[in-house]
């Protein structure tokens, strides 16, 4: 019987054998070795060499014979999980998931790994345990009592494979459909028609469900992008000779997919920032009266229909004296205008492109792409970005995102010839002023919210238009927006309310506009623009 | 008649080859089961004549399952696959009253050849 009928199976088995090794792998570093870990691993090792001799890959059983032995050795006492141990046996999995690799591409046969072969199955501790005589014993599974265990999910046949283009037609036609039932409404209503009223409800309603289980289908844990995180942070540090844990919160919470797709690489530069410029050594650490090993917490929580992404180290933080001298230095801002700004503010000047402070590149954070990526990537999915940091103690990078991209809840406002939107996300309220109340302080206007100064900007002018400031009697629209972490006002002619709209990506050229990052259409066949209330600040 | 055979293995993909295998040689495959739990609650639906039993199961020791099965259906006979470098299990496993065992890798001659030594 022919076995490639086997492989894809074989591939995708082989893939998550290999994934949980990884994790295990990383996290028996950081806890310290206990028995069922390291259980895990053997058997991640065990079944791959199985599976891989069943199917005649060579190549692949032989080098998982060899973890296989080596995670025998670490059951039995004889070896320690030392860092070096530790490093190669991912090598062995880095590889191990390239056969795999060649596997899937089809490939006749599978590239031999012989020298690291060698370099594994030769390996011993500079360090042996003196007592731990016994020979490697494959047998002690038997006597060792594996402790209750969870089996893993099993495929099934209630769940079929789809491709992502499917979901984003689905999508597409969601979004269309929502469109046409407020072109559909306004129809209504011009007609005076009132037997539209009953249809229309349940139509509201049925596209509703729609819109929720089209989303479901498109969600995936967030674990999905963050399964390698850990193994990222360990071989960073470790090549710097630092030591750092990374914590994972709320791994399974869901996000879409075009979300996970778009911060995936943003995370991990902040994260390879972190390692690299916010954790300090273990010397210096001590010296600062830390504890040697950093810490680095990546929480993901759900907030009504965002998700909050906290990104948190405990290394030496930002100085905002550093980042004002620089920026003044680099003549990003005026000294004037670096002196009224707020160390919120100045933290956000490390997203200002080419602004880095880094004192030497290392090969880390080449920072070609730098945090100005990490924002623009953060607001063209509709989320926003913050940046809080205390030297000396640590900062924290805050991504607020919603948790779908396509359908958002917006605010339309009206300003001059222009509707614009502004994701309700980003909207704290709205409410009117009297042009008396707006302070005019160094060019910079501001009015007083909650008792402190929030600048405030005619959304007219932001958007390059003409701006005529109207009586002092007349109440001006205003909203109060967040926009990079802190709070600015847009003063709009009209707000127009609340509406769920479908967000289109811009093309080229409009794609290349300041302070708008998509568009859609309203019921009545009118473009509007969407704000990006960070940049339009 | 046809025997009628349950496969025990936490694998997906190692069910699905060995299911292929003897099918193809006319064995009725009646039930798979990934776990200890999965396997107690199927094999007294389905009396399986032959329980083919991956020897690492993730959720229970596999002796003790295998001990199970033999007190749940002693008729039945348990095949046990290991891989190369378990001599000392498979031993044991045949002093419990296992009747036979594969080693892997599996192939079609291998798992034919000893499911036909247990006779009919």
């Amino acid at each position: 019987m022919g076995m490639s009928q086997y492989r894809d199976l074989f591939v995708s088995e082989a893939r998550g054998h290999l994934s949980l090794f990884n994790e295990l792998i990383v996290q028996l570093e950081d806890a310290g070795g206990d028995n069922v870990t390291i259980d895990e691993l053997f058997r991640h090792a065990h079944s791959l060499k199985g599976m891989a001799a069943t199917m005649g890959y060579d190549p692949i059983t032989a080098l998982a014979h060899v973890v296989e032995d080596q995670m025998t050795r670490v059951r039995s006492g004889e070896l320690s999980l030392t860092p070096t141990l530790a490093d190669l046996l991912l090598e062995s999995a880095d590889t191990l998931s390239e056969m795999v690799s060649q596997v899937e591409s089809g490939s006749e046969s599978i590239k031999e790994a012989t020298p690291l072969l060698e370099r594994l199955s030769l390996f011993s501790p500079e360090t042996k345990k003196g007592e731990s005589q016994e020979k490697p014993d494959a047998n002690s599974s038997g006597q060792q009592p594996s402790a209750p265990h969870s089996f893993r999910q099993a495929d099934s046949f209630k769940s079929i494979r789809i491709r992502t283009e499917t979901l984003d037609r689905l999508v597409n036609i969601t979004g269309e459909l929502i469109t046409n039932r407020y072109r559909l409404v306004d129809c209504s209503k011009q007609s005076g028609v009132v037997d539209f009223d009953n249809p229309i409800q349940q139509l509201t309603g049925l596209l509703r469900d729609l819109r929720d289980e089209v989303f479901k289908a498109r969600m995936l844990p967030f674990d999905f992008i963050a399964e390698r995180f850990p193994r990222l942070v360990r071989d960073l540090a470790r090549k710097q000779g630092k030591e750092i844990s990374l914590h994972l919160a709320g791994r399974d919470i869901e996000l879409d997919r075009g979300i996970l797709e778009g911060i995936a690489e943003p995370l991990v530069h902040i994260l390879r920032n972190a390692v690299d410029h916010g954790m300090e050594t273990p010397d210096e650490r001590v010296a600062a009266g830390k504890p040697s090993n950093g810490e680095i917490t990546l929480t993901v929580t759900r907030v009504k229909d965002h998700v909050d992404i906290v990104i948190e180290d405990d290394g030496c933080g930002m100085d905002p004296g550093h980042l004002k001298a620089k920026a003044v230095e680099k003549g990003v801002i005026s000294p004037e205008q670096a002196d009224a700004m707020t160390p919120q503010e100045l933290f956000m000047m490390v997203c200002t492109p080419g602004f880095s402070t880094a004192e030497t590149v290392s090969d880390v954070s080449g920072r070609g792409v730098g945090m100005d990526a990490v924002r623009t990537a953060v607001h063209s999915l509709g989320g926003v970005l913050a940046i809080q940091s205390k030297f000396g103690l640590g900062s924290r990078f805050t991504m607020r995102l919603p948790i779908t991209v396509s359908i958002i809840n917006a605010l339309l406002v009206k300003t001059g010839t222009f509707d614009i939107a502004f994701p309700i996300n980003s909207v704290k309220r709205t409410f009117e002023l009297k042009s008396s109340e707006i302070i005019e302080e160094n060019k910079q206007q501001s009015i007083l919210v909650e008792e402190s100064y929030v600048p405030v900007r005619s959304l007219n002018s932001a958007l390059g238009q003409s701006f005529k400031p109207d009586s002092d009697l007349t109440l001006i629209p205003a909203i109060l927006c967040e926009a990079g972490g802190s709070p600015v006002v847009f003063l709009v002619d009209r707000v127009c309310g609340q509406q769920e709209i479908f967000v289109r990506p811009l093309g080229l050229p409009l794609s290349r506009l300041r302070g708008i990052n998509g568009a859609t259409v309203t019921g009545d066949g009118r473009v509007v623009f969407i704000a990006d209330a960070a940049s339009l600040a | 008649m046809n025997q009628t055979v349950m496969i025990v293995d936490d694998s997906f993909f190692m069910r699905n080859i060995l299911r292929g295998m003897l099918e193809e040689k006319g064995y009725v495959v009646v039930a798979e089961a990934a776990s200890a739990i999965e396997t107690m609650k199927k094999l007294h639906t389905h009396k399986p004549d032959i329980i083919l039993l991956d020897i690492i199961l993730p959720d229970s020791s596999s002796l003790d399952l295998l001990q199970s099965i033999i007190e749940a259906l002693p008729e039945s006979s348990v095949v046990v696959c290991s891989a190369i470098g378990q001599e000392l299990v498979i031993q044991r496993a045949l002093e419990l009253g296992a009747k036979a065992f594969i080693q892997k890798p599996f192939t079609p001659e291998k798992v034919i050849g000893v499911l036909e030594s247990l006779g009919g």
